[in-house]
């Protein structure tokens, strides 16, 4: 099927089926365990990946991916008829990711492809990608969907809480949150992604405190209930995603409520077990 | 009783007393130390007292003047920073609040004596939120009824002071009807039967020769046991000057530099006062001396010249957090906490205000939050604030964990925010506290007889319950009984003390993981000494 308007995201956004079904083309980032690499979600499954990472002696390794990359994939989505391309990344704070897409995007047409650093990650991005869809559906114009994009970024707000810190810190993406990985005290930090950085938003005793803090975070800061857009995210944690679900449903009662399965690249940070809850008020 | 006659007490005679006091107290404190009940062996009592008149008698020595006011509010000032636990504290407030009364007097009367002594005791009973009956304020109570009765028709000190011990003791004999859990113990109140102790030491002086001679055998060398001073990082600088022209008095003055430093000496009067001053901000004192006459002869000796605590090219940062705790590997997780100064206490020694100040003052914040983390500690962190520039938050954790719980709210505050103590008390989860140790002695409290060396839990006081033992076979018996007393829970923290291993402890942490899958286990190294584990249950 080709779209009038095409939207694009990278794989950050852990879209999987909720990709297709909404039109948005998901450009890979690059996966390294030792001398294999691998492109997130294409040769690699998130299951396989979380298998991999515990047997792999080596810790994997992340990569944008490259101005080649997207511009093969502006290039084939124009040549297949879109009038304008909207390519939404993860925060150019965390990964070169958006500057590669700008550098291609200039390359191929800047006057038809608009590149978008959406200061979020994961189901963020998602949310913002679906939210797209929905109004260039209703007749909206990639300009006043990018409009709307721009005033929608600054309330996304995204809590996270892993069960495991070694991934964090292996990763390096931790910033600011060097002094949070405790020596001698078990903490479980309940992360928020804000002003596109990943920063610690409380640290608590333990991992289920931590669930019901962050549960209990998101549904005081929606104000106004049946509106919220909401998401849940979570690695190899079914069940406990679809608890946080359900808790987030009688909480605010959401306009829309979809769960992503954290994939690859951002596994790769995250490691298994991590429960988080995105919405937009 | 004696021939001699004491219808005089100046500033020598009392410091005379104090000293005599100090020395029975010291002879006793162990004495002391075993009537202290609950939680079992928390034996300290006799100890603190002790400590803190020993303050008291060091600044009252040092005194030149023999004026009863100077001496006595030196005694009062020594007693304030070396207060230590509830005990000292209480007689700290005592000492001030004698002070006050004879605060424009040479030299005292029997009636002033009585007076005096009743506004300690009306002093000591505003320091406590809740006075409680059967403790040292009921014996000191009945002292000083006894003090007022005798006085009004005796000119003789020792007649006086003996009518006080006598009636103490009978207080003291009465304090198990009082108070439930000292009936249960089969013993009298430990801080009451320090407060004897101390008043029957001031009977057994005798003028123009030091106590210890006649009425010990065993004879302390006074230059050892009383005079040395421990080397403290507060109040480096040795500061004196003269002010001339002044337009305020002495005692005024007096007021006005008390809380600057120690080891003040304001003497002089009509226009001339002479100031002699230990404190951190000599500059400050002059100024403020400044303000009430011209400052003369001002000498400032730094006297640590060697010793630079705080570290000039750092940054102060808004807030700072001094936690007491009662072991090595506490201190190791209240840094990791945020804690800038922790202050090793716990329940065989509690820290004394001096101590707790000289922590406040390394911190380099503006404001300090002051976590005691022992319901003995907290009153002598209530001192603390009026001793610094510094502005002091105390929050009245009662136990160590509580004090991980407030550090863990405070923590998820701004790095400037500078939350009320009850919205940090309030954030707790903490459904039980306790302690699994050794029993001291035999004991039997709230129906839980236990022998001596036999391992038993004790759950402090917590949500309207009382303190109580909790029974069991071992270590781990112990614990499940806890967390059944507990209801819901979703943590254990078992701290394991300094004479246990990592072995035991996983050992324990093992058996009530497999009787409690859901339940998260979390086993630590607090290193106290006080305890074989410290036991945190959480919601």
């Amino acid at each position: 099927m080709s779209w009038r308007y095409a939207i694009v995201t990278d794989s950050t956004a852990d879209m999987g089926p909720l990709a297709a079904a909404n039109g948005v083309t998901v450009v890979p980032l690059t996966i390294r365990f030792g001398n294999e690499e691998f492109r997130d979600g294409v040769d690699l499954s998130s299951e396989q990946f979380y298998a991999k990472l515990e047997t792999s002696p080596q810790p994997p390794i992340t990569a944008q991916p490259t101005p080649a990359a997207f511009e093969a994939a502006y290039r084939r989505l124009l040549d297949e008829g879109a009038e304008h391309v909207l390519s939404l990344h993860v925060s150019s704070s965390l990964s070169g990711t958006y500057n590669s897409a700008a550098l291609a995007a200039s390359t191929v047409d800047p006057a038809r492809i608009s590149v978008l650093d959406t200061r979020s990650v994961s189901a963020g991005l998602a949310m913002l990608a679906i939210g797209a869809r929905k109004l260039l559906d209703s007749g909206a114009s990639p300009a006043e969907v990018l409009n709307a994009l721009r005033g929608d970024i600054p309330h996304v707000e995204l809590f996270a809480t892993i069960p495991n810190l070694t991934y964090l810190a292996r990763g390096g993406r931790i910033g600011g949150l060097r002094g949070m990985l405790g020596n001698v005290l078990k903490i479980v930090p309940i992360l928020k992604v804000e002003d596109g950085v990943v920063a610690e938003q409380a640290k608590v005793r333990t991992f289920n405190r931590a669930v019901d803090q962050l549960v209990e975070t998101a549904i005081k800061r929606i104000p106004a209930k049946g509106s919220a857009r909401v998401a849940v995210l979570h690695s190899v944690a079914p069940d406990l995603a679809a608890s946080v679900g359900e808790r987030m449903r009688s909480g605010v009662a959401p306009s829309s409520l979809i769960t992503c399965e954290i994939g690859p690249t951002v596994g790769t940070h995250a490691g298994p077990g991590a429960v988080g809850v995105c919405f937009i008020p | 009783m004696t021939a001699v006659r004491i219808t005089k007490c100046d500033g020598k005679t009392f410091a005379d007393f104090i000293v005599a006091g100090t020395y029975f107290l010291r002879k006793y404190r162990s004495v002391v130390n075993d009537l202290n009940v609950f939680p079992v062996p928390d034996g300290d009592t006799g100890t603190n007292m002790f400590f803190t008149v020993r303050s008291a008698m060091i600044e009252a020595c040092k005194v030149k003047s023999r004026e009863i006011k100077v001496v006595a509010a030196a005694a009062a000032q020594g007693a304030l920073m070396g207060a230590r636990g509830n005990s000292g504290v209480i007689i700290s407030q005592m000492f001030r609040g004698f002070a006050h009364a004879v605060r424009h007097k040479a030299a005292i009367e029997t009636i002033d004596f009585a007076t005096a002594l009743d506004e300690g005791v009306q002093a000591a009973r505003q320091a406590l939120l809740k006075p409680v009956e059967g403790t040292i304020l009921s014996v000191a109570s009945a002292a000083a009824n006894a003090a007022f009765k005798s006085a009004v028709s005796e000119k003789d000190f020792y007649s006086v002071v003996h009518a006080v011990v006598s009636a103490a003791n009978e207080a003291l004999e009465k304090t198990p009807d009082q108070l439930a859990v000292l009936k249960e113990a089969n013993v009298v109140d430990a801080g009451g039967q320090g407060f004897v102790y101390f008043m029957e030491g001031v009977v057994r002086m005798l003028p123009g020769r030091a106590p210890y001679t006649t009425a010990f055998p065993r004879k302390p060398i006074r230059a050892a046991t009383f005079t040395t001073r421990q080397k403290v990082d507060v109040n480096r600088y040795c500061t004196e000057f003269v002010l001339t022209d002044a337009t305020i008095d002495a005692d005024s003055f007096r007021a006005l530099l008390l809380p600057q430093g120690d080891s003040l000496i304001v003497a002089g009067g009509e226009g001339t006062i002479r100031v002699h001053i230990h404190t951190d901000f000599p500059q400050r004192v002059a100024d403020s001396a400044r303000e009430h006459g011209v400052v003369s002869k001002l000498k400032i000796d730094n006297m640590e010249e060697q010793h630079n605590v705080l570290v000039v090219d750092r940054e102060a940062k808004p807030r700072g957090i001094v936690a007491v705790v009662p072991g090595e590997g506490f201190v190791k997780i209240a840094k990791e906490l945020g804690a800038d100064v922790s202050v090793l206490g716990g329940a065989t020694m509690n820290p004394s205000v001096k101590d707790l100040l000289v922590a406040v003052n390394k911190v380099l914040a503006p404001v300090v939050y002051l976590l005691p983390n022992d319901k003995n500690v907290i009153l002598s962190a209530r001192e603390v604030g009026a001793l610094t520039d510094r502005k002091v938050v105390v929050v009245p954790t009662r136990t160590i964990p509580d004090g991980i719980a407030a550090l863990f709210a405070l923590v998820n505050t701004a790095a400037d925010a500078q939350p009320a103590p009850e919205e940090l008390l309030a954030e707790s989860t903490v459904a039980v506290s306790g302690s699994i140790f050794a029993a001291g002695r035999d004991a039997s409290i709230g129906g839980v007889a236990v022998k001596q060396h036999q391992l038993v839990g004790a759950v402090d006081a917590r949500d309207g319950r009382p303190e109580r033992l909790i029974d069991g076979d071992d270590a781990a018996g112990i614990a499940l009984a806890m967390l059944r007393d507990a209801g819901d829970a979703s943590l254990l923290s078992l701290y394991y003390g300094a004479n246990r291993k990592l072995k035991d402890a996983e050992a324990v942490a093992e058996t009530v993981r497999a009787a409690n899958p859901q339940l998260a286990v979390e086993v630590y190294y607090g290193g106290q000494a006080s305890s074989d584990y410290v036991i945190s249950i959480e919601r």
